[in-house]
């Protein structure tokens, strides 16, 4: 007993010599040059990511993007979101990295384990849906036309993972996540910003109140085919972020064939919110009307 | 930095930013008033923004806009050969190297080996509205260049009837993207997939690059219903250069136009 209570001050010591002193030594300087943001920039790729970045071609930002670029790998950060891409060129089915050809279950693994890496919380992990490509080949005989087709083939596999807070879906982020044969990554997009909770708050009123008799407006054309209570925010490829609570209404038209449903998205009181704003973009629209020759 | 210094970055920054391997032409055709011109709807908001987004990523990139009309500018004769619509010079589809098309299709329940895929505008000319693209469109035929077709209008690719209606369209298109699906597995009105493929298939240094196909087996999926897929098909001289295009071809490439012997497709299903 008194030999495990020896070991035990031994450990505590070392700890205080080593990684505790961190929590007693007062922080560092802030550094906010831009050669701390490069090294910043590769440690996220080297640590959280597990990138090899040799012989880096291209690094620095454009617009809210922050980006390092090597020979094969480019990895790039939004500003104003947590929000990563990562492609690695080498990644493709014959390509010199290939694809994962492992099970569904470590695919997932591979979505928890860097999400938790990246500072994405456990809790905020809807689903991980594994999604299994599928490719063809015919030939068309040029003489008689004739159409010969080639069995289906598996091809590669990628994750999506959807998101969560507190039972609120977020509609509108999401990992995507393709591994290469070692389980390096081959490409990401990991768009996750962090929710303001007054809009988590809103959101669950929104959920409460669907629950409670909140009806769509109706729309000319088209019916009701579901509602729920969420967040939407701006796509991940954007120099903007909007983020808000509303019930996203998908109607279904009225003449069944037409496709592509209209999406509507509202608040508490059944007025539109606003379309989350991507980009800015002064003039959507063009000015002119096509005229008949 | 002194003034000369400053002025000839300042000069050479743009072209040193945007540095496409091979810079094209590009249009958007953005359906969203359906109702008020008398067309079955419903009307779909998120088509204009939709067009906005890949357009600025697209110019952006250094490429070079053809057209961008939008409601009843887009006619339904800009997607078919018959009296050269397609080559009309302000919007016909077969003029520049790049199209996307966001609106309407139609969907069938289920499709069948012979469904029609559809691509369903509201014009103020060019009617009728809806082309049937087995039997209407026909891409890089007579002059026409159109290298890729993006097609985000839900069903306009159904896999059951992909070599009626597609096979016949590829007159020296490369590749094209769309939809397969039914009525209640369904593509959703959204900007999310258009914003993504242009960002991920312009060339922008700072954003993944991709292959038309691997980028849109990722953002195709977005926004659409359990059971609908995203479908990529490519045409090839051979069998191998039909796998290469579908897997590989990128939109800067500047490939050659392929003779349409051979047809890879790819997809992918929520």
């Amino acid at each position: 007993m008194k030999a495990i209570a020896n070991s035990a001050v031994v450990i505590c010591l070392v700890a205080l010599a080593g990684g505790c002193a961190d929590l007693v030594r007062p922080p560092a300087v802030a550094d906010y040059s831009d050669k701390a943001e490069s090294e910043q920039m590769r440690r996220l790729a080297v640590k959280q990511m597990r990138l090899k970045l040799d012989n880096i071609q291209r690094e620095g930002s454009e617009y809210n993007f922050l980006a390092v670029k090597s020979d094969d790998v480019l990895i790039s950060r939004r500003l104003d979101s947590r929000t990563y891409f990562v492609q690695d060129q080498r990644y493709g089915p014959g390509k010199e990295a290939d694809v994962f050809r492992g099970g569904d279950k470590e695919l997932k693994k591979a979505c928890y384990e860097l999400l938790a890496r990246l500072g994405v919380p456990a809790s905020e992990v809807r689903d991980v849906d594994v999604l299994h490509e599928t490719t063809q080949v015919a030939s068309v005989d040029p003489k008689s036309g004739e159409v010969i087709r080639e069995k289906p083939q598996r091809g590669c596999k990628f994750a999506r993972c959807s998101r969560h807070i507190e039972g609120i879906p977020v509609f509108s982020s999401n990992l995507t996540l393709a591994l290469t044969e070692k389980k390096t990554i081959g490409f990401m997009e990991l768009h996750w910003p962090v929710i303001p909770q007054a809009t988590i708050k809103e959101a669950h009123r929104l959920q409460y109140k669907l629950k409670h008799g909140w009806k769509p407006p109706e729309q000319k054309g088209v019916k009701v085919e579901s509602a729920d209570a969420g967040i939407i925010h701006s796509a991940a490829a954007g120099l903007l972020l909007d983020i808000y609570p509303a019930i996203r209404v998908v109607y279904a038209p009225q003449t069944e064939a037409i496709g592509r449903k209209l999406v509507l998205h509202f608040d508490r009181h059944g007025n539109p919110v606003p379309m989350p704003r991507d980009l800015h973009l002064p003039r959507q629209l063009p000015e002119k009307r096509r005229q008949k020759q | 930095m002194n003034k000369i210094t400053w002025i000839t970055f300042c000069l050479l920054y743009p072209a040193v930013a945007v540095s496409p391997t091979h810079a094209v032409t590009f249009a958007t055709g953005c359906v969203r008033d359906y109702i008020p011109n008398g067309c079955p709807g419903p009307d779909l908001p998120a088509t204009i923004p939709e067009g906005a987004n890949f357009r600025f990523w697209y110019e952006f990139a250094g490429h070079t806009r053809f057209s961008a009309w939008a409601n009843g500018d887009v006619w339904g004769s800009d997607f078919r050969d018959a009296g050269n619509g397609d080559l009309e010079p302000q919007g016909g589809s077969d003029v520049p190297h790049v199209y996307l098309y966001a609106g309407h299709g139609i969907c069938q329940n289920p499709p069948n080996a012979t469904s029609p895929d559809f691509i369903a505008v509201c014009g103020n000319f060019g009617t009728p509205n809806n082309t049937v693209i087995g039997d209407s469109s026909r891409w890089g035929n007579g002059g026409g260049v159109l290298r890729f077709a993006f097609i985000d209008a839900s069903c306009p690719m159904d896999l059951v009837s992909i070599a009626n209606q597609w096979f016949p369209a590829f007159q020296g298109l490369h590749m094209a993207v769309g939809h397969s699906g039914t009525s209640a597995q369904d593509a959703l009105d959204s900007s999310v997939r258009g914003t993504l493929l242009g960002a991920y298939t312009s060339g922008s240094w700072f954003l993944p690059n991709m292959s038309v196909g691997d980028a849109w087996m990722m953002v195709g999926i977005s926004d659409v219903q359990d059971g609908c897929c995203a479908v990529a098909i490519a045409a090839g001289n051979s069998r191998n250069d039909a796998i290469n295009r579908r897997q590989n071809e990128r939109v800067t490439d500047n490939w050659s136009d392929p003779v349409p012997y051979w047809f890879a497709w790819r997809w992918i299903c929520r």
